[in-house]
């Protein structure tokens, strides 16, 4: 997939990570200084019980020596409550973080049709799910960065001023950071790789599931899933290799400490004769160095999960191109007086056209009816209409003022639509009919049930409005249901234009007549562009335009 | 002789989830056992190397010589780089096993769903729900395994190790030691029951979340037309908010073990170092002794520390285990489904069926027709009269309450699918086109259907334009990131699809609607002409689709109204 703008993905995810930590502040600060708590308290229970021990050895039996087992068990108990509290803070981290990104994603998705159509359901949802939980663990992370540099540079002091050949392992790091590079590049490879491969499985098992159907009953299911075996294969192939890179990275520079502790030992070990051995250094340094090698081990770490981050905020901004969904844009559209199609029609990429150019115009209370062969592109029509496809060629005027480049104007509540297969959420039928929409009383809803011949007391739909209804394309409903259904939900909106696409297709001619009827009288005033087949219709239009098939 | 002595163990698991988890170990042993020993190999190179250095300080003072000295430092370079690669094999296997275990489990997971559950119990899943099914609990099972579940055996060795140190150092204090350790596991193992419970209701809440999200993403074309793409995104917020209430806790409660452990420790000390100071005033205890018990319990915090974050994993994998073993336990793989359809034409019958749905309304009420091999019913009725019931009682994807339907004097529900699949072609509403060429649309990935079959049948369709359009032809891409089609054109390509499919009955359920009306009648006549001497039954609301059928039959609200022979 293309990316629409310069994308450079350290930067925008090291701009991302600020901001992010920014917007949830003190959450991610009071996260970072508990856990300081939680790793300075050992510290300071250790030089207490220290002291304890020295005193001890005194023989000074007093109040203080317990006062000191006291306060040194009070730290403890402190410690176990912070350490509760610091968890806590780090899930909220890791949850709002990625959470934020879950909804700022599939909010700008939802504003770009062209993404949903070249991406897929089940890639989707595998990136909405892993690439924003990679992000938030990343983002959790960093809340160490700052007192790990802090501890890592006092050891780097300390190791500077014990001996010159102690900084050998510091020189080490310093070739470290070159070798780190190679590693980096192959994560991001590999990573890259894994997610791929993992939407891709996401992609096949949803595609799977909607076309089981013809899968179980051509007997192809089994292809299908030794298909998905090899593909389960593969991804395993690439995610241990970026496993492999990945641990090679968060150990590199813990390994060049151990290997610059061991020439360390050698020099001494060769100089033992002409330099007298310091075993107090030694120890020092080992103490030090040991030290060191965990927080190079922290930074080497996030290092590799920055990589990993980089491909992960990359997917995301893929499926994210716009900030979130405009829809206000259209509000300022005066109530219809006449709607002027001028020559419409949408060019394909090679330089054809999609659909002959159409011109119209339409005033309340008229309908225009659009027929024409398989293939004409009568879809396509009223998808470049309603400004949805970029490749627009011809203009729109609303009572005279141009509406062409607008993609937002025709939109409810001037215009309402009914798609030909229209989906549905799970939920009950007056959920799906609503929308969350709380102006519609019972009685509207009811009256629309009505008008479209959705009878909500028969044996049809036995709980009426409270009809359980399925996800998708609505398991149970029949295809005359489902259409007659969008028009429901299309109806059942305030609007200027309604515009329907081939929703009588699946209907008998008693019902589809009556359901005209009625959504006609209904709304007298209202103003129609159907797309259909049914004769009875098309007699009663207004004026019908027909398509022919476009030379591509 | 290993795997069965192991398949008797797993018996005694009274969790199914373990029990199914144990299996899969099984067939993994010996990359299992390979990867912890290599973890052994490390943990070990991580203890060796602060011992060399103990002797080489200890060599030094003494004063040996330089050779020794150089041996050491060689050593611990040996143990060091030795140690590396060895902590990256451990993982790097660790990742391979438990990915082939999670994999595994999604294979059978899938397959148990898509194979064995009733396809019209599938086809009401949200898309997103099953890939959290699916996908979601395959990988946290692989995700804690990897991380948590080899380093787990090693973190919980050291632990008792230490403890037992401890209790050896200050006999005295074992009871007390004893006793607490005892309340803590009482402790901890509650709250690891409870979490368990809590992070499978989170896994279903995810999977409601996720069905949410897919439905959304199918509908968004109709939510944008109405302008209602703020409230999905809104109702997302809502849903979000909600996961991170129950979640939160779970998550929570997963962790506390590492507090509680802290606690733990902190009693520890408190008991110790009371018992040990009051000892030490009668001589009983040495300095050397109470240094040292301070050194292991701070020894204890780095295993702790791990612990805690595998404890939480490990409670994931639990749930999603029991999940798992749910879903094993829904969808029996056993089917009753066997019977073998002879070779050609059959009959197909109605024998006075009456059927509904889930106790609903009765859709069905008493239909009986029959017809013969090789001939032609047409059943029309309005829209909700219960066409494609029958559709789906032919197809044996549900069955009649009352009565019987058969093909071939077989109840329809009975013929294994694989029989059913040779013999009878479908072309219902819901074909669907798959991401893939053009080409395994149209032969659904079977090989033995050549290009020229596919021309000939798109001729007939008077739709070789369709094809011969596209840049690729027949290896143009389809579906998601691919060539779209209108759902006219789709419904040409799968009827194209079902006639390239040798068949003895042909089924079609309202194929058509989408069809313009010179396109419907060479279908009409492309079915007669290819299924001569086959029975075909169509399903139709629109008369005219159905002109070549040799029978009608008018439904009206699950009975027949009428019933025409044509002559």
């Amino acid at each position: 997939m293309k990316l629409k703008t310069d994308f450079n993905p350290s930067l925008q995810l090291r701009q991302f990570l600020i901001s992010e930590a920014l917007r949830i502040k003190s959450t991610y600060f009071t996260s970072m200084f508990s856990w300081i708590v939680v790793y300075t308290l050992p510290l300071i229970v250790g030089s207490l019980t220290a002291s304890l021990i020295a005193k001890a050895t005194g023989k000074s039996q007093s109040t203080e020596l317990w006062s000191l087992l006291v306060l040194i068990f009070i730290l403890l108990i402190i410690r176990s409550v912070v350490l509760l509290f610091s968890l806590s803070y780090t899930y909220k981290i890791i949850f709002k973080s990625s959470s934020y990104l879950k909804i700022k994603t599939f909010a700008g998705l939802l504003n770009s049709a062209e993404t949903l159509e070249q991406t897929g359901t089940g890639e989707v949802i595998n990136r909405l799910r892993d690439d924003t939980d990679e992000i938030g663990g990343l983002l959790e992370w960093t809340t160490d960065l700052i007192y790990r540099t802090v501890l890592t540079i006092g050891a780097v002091f300390v190791l500077f001023k014990t001996d010159l050949i102690m900084t050998v392992p510091l020189l080490l790091l310093l070739v470290g950071f070159f070798i780190s590079t190679y590693f980096k590049k192959k994560i991001s490879f590999f990573q890259f790789e894994t997610r791929t491969q993992q939407g891709k499985i996401g992609e096949m098992i949803a595609d799977s599931l909607q076309g089981i159907r013809d899968l179980r009953l051509t007997g192809s299911i089994e292809n299908k899933m030794a298909q998905m075996t090899l593909k389960f294969g593969d991804r395993r192939n690439v995610l241990i290799r970026q496993q492999i890179f990945t641990d090679l990275l968060s150990d590199l520079f813990r390994n060049l400490i151990l290997i610059g502790t061991s020439i360390v030992l050698l020099t001494i070990g060769l100089r033992i004769h002409s330099s007298p051995f310091d075993p107090g250094k030694l120890i020092l340094f080992l103490t030090y160095s040991t030290w060191l090698a965990q927080q190079m081990y922290f930074f080497g770490k996030i290092l590799a999960r920055f990589q990993r981050g980089k491909v992960s905020f990359t997917r995301l901004h893929e499926l994210s191109v716009e900030d979130s969904p405009s829809s206000t844009a259209n509000l300022k559209l005066s109530p219809l007086s006449e709607l002027v199609v001028e020559n419409l029609t949408t060019l394909n990429p090679s330089g054809g056209i999609l659909n002959e150019p159409v011109s119209f115009s339409l005033v309340p209370g008229k309908m225009i009816a659009i027929t024409g062969e398989v293939g004409s592109g009568k879809s396509t029509f009223l998808k470049t209409l309603l400004g949805q496809n970029p490749a627009a060629l011809g203009r729109i005027f609303w009572n005279g003022r141009e509406i062409t480049s607008d993609p937002n104007c025709l939109r409810s509540p001037r215009v309402a639509l009914a798609r030909q297969s229209a989906r549905f959420l799970r939920g009950t039928l007056e959920e799906n009919i609503t929308l969350g929409k709380a102006t519609l009383t019972q009685d509207q809803l009811l009256q629309v049930m009505k008008d479209v011949q959705l009878e909500t007391n028969s044996d049809e739909l036995p709980n009426g409005l409270k009809t359980m209804l399925d996800s998708g394309a609505g398991g149970q409903l029949s295809g005359g249901q489902r259409q007659r259904l969008a028009l429901a939900r299309m109806f059942s909106r305030q609007a200027d234009i309604f515009i329907v696409d081939d929703c009588d297709s699946s209907l008998d001619r008693t019902t589809a007549q009556l359901a005209w009827k009625a959504m006609r009288s209904s709304q007298p005033n209202a103003a129609w562009i159907v797309v259909s087949q049914n004769p009875d219709l098309l007699a009663s239009a207004d004026q019908i335009i027909i398509l022919n098939r476009a030379i591509k | 002789m290993i795997s069965a002595y192991f398949n008797k163990f797993s018996k005694s698991f009274k969790d199914e989830g373990l029990n199914i988890l144990w299996i899969e170990l099984i067939k993994v042993k010996w990359k299992a056992v390979g990867s912890l020993v290599i973890l052994g190999l490390s943990i070990l190179a991580g203890i060796a190397g602060p011992a060399i250095v103990q002797k080489f300080i200890d060599s030094a003072i003494l004063g040996v010589g330089s050779n020794e000295l150089v041996f050491f430092a060689y050593a611990y370079a040996a143990v060091a780089i030795f140690g590396g690669l060895a902590r990256v094999a451990s993982t790097a296997m660790a990742v391979d096993t438990s990915w082939q275990i999670a994999d595994s489990l999604r294979f059978q997971l899938f397959h148990r769903f898509t194979v064995n559950s009733p396809v019209l119990e599938i086809e009401k899943r949200p898309i997103g729900e099953v890939l959290e099914l699916v996908e979601g609990n395959a990988d946290t099972i692989g995700r804690s395994i990897s991380e948590s579940g080899f380093r787990l055996i090693g973190n919980i060795a050291s632990t008792i190790g230490v403890l037992v140190i401890i209790f050896m150092k200050l006999p005295q204090t074992g009871i007390s030691i004893s006793i607490l350790i005892f309340l803590s596991f009482l402790v901890i193992n509650k709250l690891g029951r409870a979490s368990v419970v809590l992070w499978k209701n989170v896994r279903h809440q995810k999977a409601d979340f996720f069905g949410f999200i897919g439905d959304i993403l199918a509908a968004r074309n109709d939510l944008y037309a109405l302008n209602e793409l703020n409230w999905a995104v809104d109702r997302t917020k809502v849903l979000v908010e909600d996961l991170y209430q129950k979640e939160g806790r779970a998550y929570i409660l997963a962790r506390a073990f590492w507090p509680i452990m802290q606690l733990v420790v902190a009693l520890m000390f408190g008991i110790c170092f009371t018992y040990a100071l009051q000892e030490l005033q009668f001589g009983a205890v040495t300095i050397g002794t109470i240094s040292a018990i301070y050194l292991y319990l701070d020894l204890l915090q780095k295993p702790l520390e791990e612990l805690a974050s595998q404890a939480g994993n490990l409670q994931q994998l639990r749930a999603a285990m029991s999940i798992v073993a749910k879903t094993f336990s829904d969808f029996v793989g056993e089917s009753s489904a066997t019977a073998i359809l002879p070779e050609g034409s059959p009959a197909v019958k109605f024998e006075n069926v009456h059927f509904s749905y889930n106790q609903g309304p009765a859709v069905l009420k008493g239909l009986s027709f029959s017809i013969k091999p090789g001939s032609k019913l047409g059943i029309i009725g309005r829209t909700g009269s219960g066409k494609s019931t029958i559709m789906n009682l032919i197809c044996g994807l549900v069955t009649p309450n009352q009565g019987r339907v058969t093909i071939g004097d077989i109840d329809a529900a009975k013929i294994s699918p694989s029989s059913f699949a040779k013999n009878i072609a479908v072309l219902s509403q819901r074909s669907h086109l798959f991401s893939s060429s053009l080409r395994d649309n149209l032969t659904l990935f079977s090989t033995e259907i050549n290009d020229d079959q596919i021309w000939v049948v798109m001729a007939k369709l008077d739709a070789t334009a369709l094809i011969k359009d596209l840049p690729d032809g027949l290896d143009t891409f389809v579906g998601v990131g691919g060539r779209k089609f209108s759902e006219g054109e789709k419904q040409i390509l799968m009827a194209a699809r079902t006639m390239l499919k040798p068949f003895g009955l042909l089924l079609i359920d309202e194929a058509t609607s989408y069809m313009d009306e010179v396109l419907e009648k060479k279908w009409a006549k492309l079915i007669r002409t290819a299924s001569e001497g086959r029975t075909v039954i169509m399903i139709e609301h629109r008369k005219w689709a159905i002109a070549e059928a040799d029978t009608i039959i008018v439904l009206e609200e699950g009975r027949i109204v009428e019933q025409r022979e044509r002559n």
